[in-house]
């Protein structure tokens, strides 16, 4: 039963068509292909681009694993580990994360405004920024494995200087990030063309999110964009001969905290506004999810100095407010554990559920979108907790730089944020390519694949990393001394590294088994076996506070909290002249 | 370097197949998309049900679940204040551990 | 807005945690002493911290107090001068003051099985204090990527009883 639209698009909604219309229940609803093809091919090339990073990026992860445990070293040698590492990190935290935020928010949108990108063409210039940004990046670093290409970017994903990366590297990541500030725009204005047509209406929630996200985003990139494109990027093409280390990493870790946000706040995305429904449920409270992510784009920013704890050069008081401001930030997400939990449990009890924790039982853990969120919010209260270890200022020198903090963020964007993208892709992908999941046994499995796999190797990092084996090393394991553990011992931490990252390894393989499958599948006529109908929230966003949707007062408030954090530190350091005390690059 | 001669080869044909595929999806999913339609306003082309070969593809049916309307005074979530305190304590125990326990027992620490 | 009441006790107890943490680092901070490397160490040369910039040769040094021991060393690619050819060697019941500066790219000063830990970052000289109590040997870690030979930076730390320190090895 095809229609073909052709007559003008009307002002309300009334007078759309009967299978426009969000409220109206038939069976004839338009999967997302159909509804908006422009926006679907867009989301399709961030997800291709997306899994294809996290399939090579797994890849080289499980080259790590072996060879820095020391279980197998056959693969590449230790020279090379960090090209390796450079790449995983890269790969994984910058494209995979970001290609898939970039897709669910064109995603959630248009769906949830239910209109068109106002430029398909635009969208498809951002896309291409970002995707020949990502290609020119990973040139830079995969030709520090090839002896015959003269460029390599041996410099880790957080490139910290004198250590210098070709310029490629450098110049592939400024178009990378350009191109994502202009996603952000065109999801901007697509929200202020319906803010045209639709005056006094509350902002829908998940582009609330979208925008909120966007407006952290653009706030936080200014610190690593001004690192890039006026020190290392003229430093790699010799056009200055030196850059003050403690500045520009300062600049990046400005960017560097935030960022992480930009890799959860697409998974709270999901928890919020998808994973009630995947469990039968509803959203517990539609302002709070708005408080949550006010706060987040509020305080993700000044929390930066507490990457850089043990570094000279920073004052105490200012690590000080740093750790306040990030104890602080804890509570967006000790706010979301209640209202994602509620609207599950909610979902659970009409399912049956009862008791105080049997209730859980209930829920349908046979299906891979619901389980994968639901073990990535569970690992992530474990990962939440290691994370405020590294807050603590002082109890920081117990774990800085060792291999606890791997252990931590693998179960925070290795988990909360990978698993919840790969669950809500296995409900989405369908949508957006219009074929039936393939494979759905391996879907099934895989979540609690990744679950065990990260539980094995991500505890072992932590108690490798309280006996002071270092991160981002090689080989660690030094003649000089030996490693003094008080739970467990250095081999049992090994085996537990090689043999979780093997499954997680398996776990990645396994979603792009799927994806790819679901790709390739033929079209046909027919329904989905999902929908993408969002319940109402129990209490909604009539309920919400107007001023929870002045977002101009809530990037003021950020900018002044971004100013009392970093104002005077940086001007300090300025202040001697930007280059100064300048060191000179050191190629890798 | 790990790789030796083999790695121009390789390099080039990573390079060219990137290209490839590069181009090929912009040709298919950019390039070709006839607007077959007329418009009268910005963003109605995506209002166009697309005539990809199948024809179009539906939703599955929507539980009635999920469309009535709910009292939001009537569901207390039990479940999740327990699970919630558990953690509360599971974290504030873990702290004091690591705090008191694991950082303080790691010998000597900056002092200044 | 309407919160459930379920919701405002878990804020209450969320806050609670918060002010947990923040408390119990204050306290670490406040009340057991302990402290974060900091500005006080002023700038280096970058290439060249020892000299005239207030960084002396790399060794271990008499400070003013007796008891008390300023240890320089420099992390370069990819050796602690000294620490990796000739271990640092320190009397037990002493306090030391490591002044920590890197002359190439940033590396990390970690002491194993202690928490003393700090970044050497070119153009800073990071100073960091510790009371050692107990003799023993320590190792030494780079725990920063510093470039291809980042895993073999490494030295050792010994804490030696009073007895078998040698008064002449101090400058």
């Amino acid at each position: 039963m095809a229609h073909a639209h052709d007559e003008e698009i009307s002002e309300t909604d009334e007078e759309l068509p009967a299978t426009h219309r969000s409220d109206v229940q038939t069976t004839d609803r338009h999967a997302f292909v159909d509804e908006f093809p422009a926006a679907a091919r867009i989301a399709r090339l961030c997800f291709g681009v997306s899994f294809a990073a996290l399939g090579v990026g797994a890849l080289l992860g499980i080259v790590q694993a072996l060879h820095r445990t020391n279980v197998f070293r056959g693969v590449i040698d230790s020279v090379d580990y960090y090209s390796v590492l450079t790449g995983h990190g890269v790969l994984l935290a910058l494209f995979f994360t970001i290609f898939f935020l970039t897709g669910i928010f064109t995603w959630g949108t248009t769906r949830s405004l239910d209109r068109g990108l106002p430029n398909p063409g635009f969208s498809l210039v951002w896309f291409g920024l970002m995707f020949g940004g990502a290609v020119a990046t990973s040139v830079a670093i995969f030709g520090g494995l090839v002896g015959q290409i003269p460029f390599s970017a041996d410099v880790l994903y957080t490139f910290y200087a004198p250590l210098q990366a070709h310029p490629l590297f450098y110049a592939g990541l400024a178009a990378f990030l350009v191109g994502t500030w202009l996603a952000g725009a065109d999801w901007f204005r697509t929200f202020y063309r319906w803010r045209r047509d639709n005056p006094d209406e509350r902002i829908p929630l998940q582009t609330f999110m979208v925008l909120t996200t966007m407006l952290m985003w653009y706030i936080c990139t200014l610190g690593v964009a001004v690192e890039v494109l006026v020190f290392l990027l003229p430093l790699s093409l010799g056009l200055i001969d030196s850059v003050d280390p403690l500045l520009t990493r300062t600049l990046f870790w400005f960017f560097g905290h935030p960022v992480v946000y930009f890799w959860l706040m697409p998974a709270y995305f999901a928890w919020y506004t998808v994973l009630p429904k995947l469990a039968g449920g509803r959203l517990f409270s539609d302002p709070l999810a708005r408080i949550v992510f006010i706060l987040f784009l509020i305080l993700s920013t000044p929390v930066g100095f507490h990457h850089q704890y043990a570094d000279p050069g920073i004052p105490e008081g200012f690590k000080f407010i740093a750790m306040t401001n990030t104890m602080f930030l804890l509570l967006p997400s000790f706010l979301t554990a209640f209202t994602v939990v509620a609207s599950i449990e909610y979902g659970a009890r009409r399912r049956g559920g009862s008791g105080y924790f049997g209730w859980l039982r209930a829920l349908p853990w046979g299906k891979p979108a619901f389980s994968g969120c639901a073990l990535a919010g569970l690992m992530f209260a474990a990962g939440g907790f290691s994370g405020i270890v590294n807050a603590g200022m002082n109890i920081n020198s117990l774990v800085h730089n060792t291999l606890w903090v791997p252990g931590h963020f693998h179960l925070t964007v290795g988990t909360a944020s990978a698993l919840t993208m790969m669950a809500v892709s296995y409900w989405l992908y369908p949508q957006i390519t219009g074929k039936r999941l393939q494979f759905y046994g391996l879907a099934q499995v895989q979540p609690y694949v990744w679950f065990i796999g990260m539980a094995l190797m991500s505890n072992a990092m932590h108690r490798a990393g309280l006996a002071g084996v270092p991160r981002r090393t090689a080989e660690p394991q030094y003649s000089q001394f030996d490693f003094a553990p008080v739970f467990g011992s250095i081999s049992e931490m090994r085996l537990q590294i090689a043999l979780g990252g093997t499954l997680l390894t398996v776990g990645a393989l396994l979603f792009v088994v799927v994806m790819v499958g679901t790709w390739f599948a033929d079209r046909g006529r027919g329904r989905l076996r999902v929908d993408s109908h969002l319940p109402d929230p129990i209490s909604g966003s009539d309920d919400a506070p107007r001023v929870l949707d002045n977002v101009k007062l809530w990037v003021a408030i950020a900018v002044v909290l971004v100013g009392i954090a970093y104002g005077f530190p940086i001007y300090a350091m300025v202040a001697d002249g930007a280059l100064s005390p300048g060191a000179p690059p050191v190629p890798v | 370097m790990a790789i030796d001669s083999v790695g121009t080869l390789v390099a080039t044909a990573f390079g060219v197949a990137l290209t490839a595929v590069t181009v090929g999806a912009l040709y298919l999913y950019g390039w070709r998309k006839p607007p077959d339609v007329s418009y009268t306003s910005e963003g109605d082309e995506d209002r166009v049900v697309s005539r990809r070969r199948g024809g179009p593809m539906y939703e599955a049916e929507v539980p009635e679940a999920e469309t009535e309307s709910v009292d939001h005074d009537a569901f207390d979530p039990v479940g999740t204040a327990a699970l919630l305190l558990v953690y509360f304590l599971v974290v504030g125990l873990m702290w004091l551990f690591m705090y008191f326990v694991e950082f303080l027992g790691n010998g000597p620490t900056v002092v200044g | 807005m309407h919160v459930h009441r379920f919701e405002r006790l878990w804020l209450v107890a969320a806050l609670l945690l918060i002010v947990l943490f923040v408390g119990t680092v204050t306290y670490g901070a406040v009340g057991a002493g302990f402290g974060m490397v900091d500005a006080e160490g002023g700038e280096l040369d970058p290439t060249d911290p020892v000299g005239d910039d207030g960084f002396e040769e790399p060794g271990v040094y008499n400070a003013s107090e007796s008891g008390h021991f300023d240890v320089y060393v420099v992390a370069r690619r990819f050796v602690f001068q000294p620490g990796t050819n000739s271990p640092i060697r320190v009397p037990v019941n002493s306090t030391v003051t490591f002044h920590v500066a890197s002359g190439d790219v940033v590396h990390g000063f970690e002491i194993v099985g202690t928490n003393i830990n700090t970044m050497a970052i070119p153009g800073q000289k990071a100073v960091v204090t510790a009371e050692f109590d107990e003799a023993g040997e320590y190792g030494i870690v780079c725990n920063e990527y510093c470039g291809s030979a980042h895993h073999e930076m490494a030295g050792t730390l010994e804490v030696v009883p009073r007895s078998a320190f040698d008064a002449s090895e101090v400058s």
